[in-house]
């Protein structure tokens, strides 16, 4: 296994916008999902907290979720983690373990969120992680996966980037048994790889398909953001033509975030930069009608037009002093 | 209108006698005839094999066990048994057909090792090029004798029987069983007996085939010497405890047992023994897989032979239909596009992940001198499967008796010139120090010397 790249260590999880974005986009289509019929407040949810357990405190507060599992590889972090987690009557943390392991064992007849939330790029072992989640999880459960699609850096030389050529080597390495033997070279540049990624993904999710009638993974989300690094979060329920019937009922398919088929292009989040001012001022006119532009303040076309997609997600940043 | 006329799909003997045996081994086609054996004890002693294949093994009861007795040389190759012989009715009309009737497959083939009614054929066929069949159940008898050249020489759609007489009875059931004798081998055969490792290799074979009936319900003998069931290589202690789970798909159910394996004198573990074993209604068909056949290197990472020779794991599949349990024709393989299979290999792979996980801690990239797993794995202690079968369902478990004491040492290791160690021996006086000494000796001398300690 590559060493973790320990993002929580050079950014703080509580300022990371689009990572934000995601997670609020996510809450939402939980509630959606809720009212369909699948009840969400009642699942289990498996995550990565780290030490700052964000997501967490998000899936209690505003979903109701009480069984919460964080799994942290690192034993290293043990005491940060026992000493950080936040609702310990609902949370409850694990450390020195790989989540693969806890997937291993958890129950096949109960619904879960399960979120892969990696933060490096992709290796084989996260593909196993997430085999083995679709072949366990419960009809009705939701699985996400995140991972870092910025181009690999060679272990012998941390300070460039991967060749193309190192860069598909990489991935063929990683992901052999679910690429296309056709691609070409040009198909591993930074501007593919997330497509790469996601055939790879699609691949393992069939392998944990296989043998099962009646269970399949219904794409619901593919996020592409960036605050540091660019990252691509997949994610999908679990489940039969049931599940499938109640999700086409759901309200979820007619947001702006859902994406119910994975060729289709991602979700793009990009947190547009603008002052306290703007967003109060932007926030007056939303949901935004149709050609409205500011007309108090000059801003870039497509800082509105990509504000008037998140509006309802984005995050507000201020200085406490307590 | 177009003539409507027929294409022949008929059958020729040739094919079954020189074709349809050539891939198999000789060692496969023993196998086949000992399978007709325990179907006899299978059938004779009413045993349903997914309750007594994991009977406890302190409920054994085993006085005066049938008895398969093979008697192999380049002349002949004979397997004898007292296992309640085949009804005559059965040997007239199902027994030497090529495949079953659906009428036999559904009434008669329950709880067997026979599954696909060509086993005994092939067999017999592979081996030599005549054979003789007697045997005597409690109520009937019949014997069959066969030149296959001649049998051959009468190629024709009518004449697909083997003659048949009636014999006598068996006097009581201790005595009832079935004889084979092949004769006239064929060449390839006979220089396959003359091999010196020959009879090692079907001692080993079937000592591990037929692990679950050995000593249980059958006895085989090679020649006078009684083969032992090989022990499955499965380990458990105080902190360790083993994986353990009962499954059901489509009427096959499935037992799975993994853990570590037991460590050897050594204190090593082989790698020949790791892996998954497969067995179908309680015969081995899978020993010690690495492969993707069951997960490795996709849904598991790759076998490493120094990092993961610790895993060992059964997969015990049964059914009172053997069609649908995922064994080849052969015997010798899995069927990996049965549904039964596919489902049950994602539950290996799960079972097999958290062990796996304590073998990496066991072996990290950078060691540590005494890993604590070290100390685990050298207490696990061989566990019979079937003590394991108690409807109490496990997951892969570690639990360390008390924590390890943190350690206070690193190892520290470089490169000196061998004259500056010399100057050292000889500025200390001390010649007789080895190199790993003067560079403890330094290194104090500096603490000692800067005021460090």
């Amino acid at each position: 296994m590559i060493a973790l790249t320990e993002s929580f260590r050079k950014v703080h999880y509580g300022l990371r916008p689009a990572k934000q974005v995601e997670r609020r986009m996510l809450i939402d289509a939980l509630l959606l999902l809720t009212e369909s019929g699948f009840p969400i407040r009642d699942y289990e949810y498996l995550g990565m907290g780290c030490v700052h357990f964000i997501d967490f405190a998000m899936f209690h507060k505003y979903l109701g979720i009480c069984k919460m599992t964080s799994v942290e590889a690192s034993e290293k972090l043990a005491s940060r983690v026992e000493f950080n987690t936040p609702y310990r009557n609902a949370i409850h943390a694990i450390t020195g373990k790989e989540i693969g392991d806890i997937i291993a064992t958890i129950a096949e007849d109960k619904p879960y969120v399960v979120w892969l939330d990696y933060d490096s790029i992709l290796c084989d072992y996260m593909l196993r992680d997430m085999s083995l989640a679709v072949s366990r999880l419960a009809p009705g459960s939701v699985l996400l996966i995140t991972v870092d699609t910025e181009r690999p850096k060679p272990t012998d030389d941390v300070t460039r980037d991967m060749t193309l050529e190192e860069t598909r080597s990489y991935f063929e390495g990683v992901a052999r048994p679910y690429l296309s033997p056709f691609h070409k070279d040009e198909d591993f540049d930074y501007e593919n790889l997330p497509k790469v990624i996601i055939e790879a993904l699609r691949g393992a999710i069939m392998s944990g398909l296989a043998g099962f009638r009646d269970k399949e993974f219904m794409p619901l989300f593919n996020f592409l953001y960036k605050d540091t690094h660019r990252m691509l979060t997949v994610g999908g329920m679990i489940g039969g033509s049931l599940e499938k019937r109640k999700i086409k009922r759901s309200r979820l398919p007619q947001t702006e975030y859902s994406r119910l088929d994975l060729s289709r292009d991602p979700c793009v989040i990009s947190v547009p930069c603008l002052t306290r001012k703007e967003v109060l001022y932007l926030e007056s006119h939303m949901p935004a009608k149709e050609n409205w532009r500011p007309t108090e303040v000059e801003l870039a076309e497509e800082d509105v037009a990509q504000f008037a997609k998140i509006y309802r997600f984005f995050p507000t940043y201020a200085e406490l002093f307590l | 209108m177009a003539e409507q006329l027929s294409a022949k799909a008929f059958p020729h003997k040739s094919f079954f006698v020189d074709m349809f045996t050539r891939d198999l081994t000789l060692v496969e086609c023993i196998l086949d005839l000992i399978d007709n054996s325990i179907d006899g004890v299978i059938r004779t002693r009413d045993l349903k094999l997914d309750q007594n294949l994991l009977t406890p093994p302190n409920d054994r009861t085993v006085p005066d066990l049938p008895t398969v007795r093979l008697d192999v040389s380049d002349k002949a190759v004979v397997i004898s048994d007292n296992c309640g012989g085949i009804p005559i009715k059965d040997a007239q009309e199902e027994v030497f057909n090529f495949g079953h009737s659906p009428e036999f497959s559904s009434k008669k083939r329950k709880d067997s090792l026979g599954v696909y009614g060509v086993g005994l054929k092939r067999a017999l066929f592979k081996i030599g090029k005549a054979f003789e069949v007697t045997s005597r159940t409690v109520n009937d008898g019949f014997s069959i004798k066969v030149d296959l050249d001649e049998w051959m020489h009468q190629d024709s759609m009518q004449d697909w029987t083997f003659p048949l007489v009636r014999g006598e009875k068996a006097k009581s059931r201790q005595s009832a069983g079935t004889t084979i004798k092949i004769t006239r081998l064929r060449e390839d055969v006979r220089a396959a007996i003359n091999d010196g490792t020959f009879r090692s290799r079907l001692f080993n074979e079937v000592g591990r085939v037929y692990a679950l009936f050995l000593e249980r319900y059958v006895c085989v003998q090679l020649g006078l010497e009684t083969i032992k069931p090989m022990q499955f290589p499965l380990g458990s202690s105080d902190e360790v405890t083993p994986a353990y789970k009962e499954l059901k798909y489509d009427g096959v159910n499935v037992f799975l047992f993994a853990s570590l394996a037991k460590r050897d004198a050594r204190s090593q573990w082989p790698a020949d023994q790791a892996g998954w074993y497969v067995a179908c209604n309680g015969r081995l068909v899978v020993a010690h897989d690495k492969t993707e056949l069951t997960g490795w290197g996709v849904a598991l990472p790759e076998f490493h032979g120094g990092k993961y020779r610790g895993f060992v794991g059964l997969a015990l599949f049964t059914s009172d239909d053997p069609l649908k349990l995922p064994w080849t024709t052969r015997k010798s393989g899995l069927n990996r596009e049965s549904m039964a299979f596919q489902q049950v290999r994602h539950q290996m792979v799960a079972v097999t992940k958290p062990i796996l996980s304590f073998l990496n801690k066991m072996y990290p990239s950078d060691p540590p001198e005494e890993p604590k797993q070290r100390a685990i794995a050298d207490n696990v202690r061989f566990v019979d499967v079937r003590s394991l079968h108690k409807g109490v369902q496990s997951d892969f478990d570690i639990r360390p008796k008390k924590p390890s004491p943190r350690k206070t040492t690193v190892r520290i290791v470089y490169d000196a010139e061998r004259d500056d160690i010399e100057k050292v021996k000889k500025h200390l006086r001390r010649p007789d120090l080895s190199p790993r000494a003067v560079g403890e000796v330094t290194f104090a001398e500096y603490l000692r010397g800067n005021g460090l300690k």
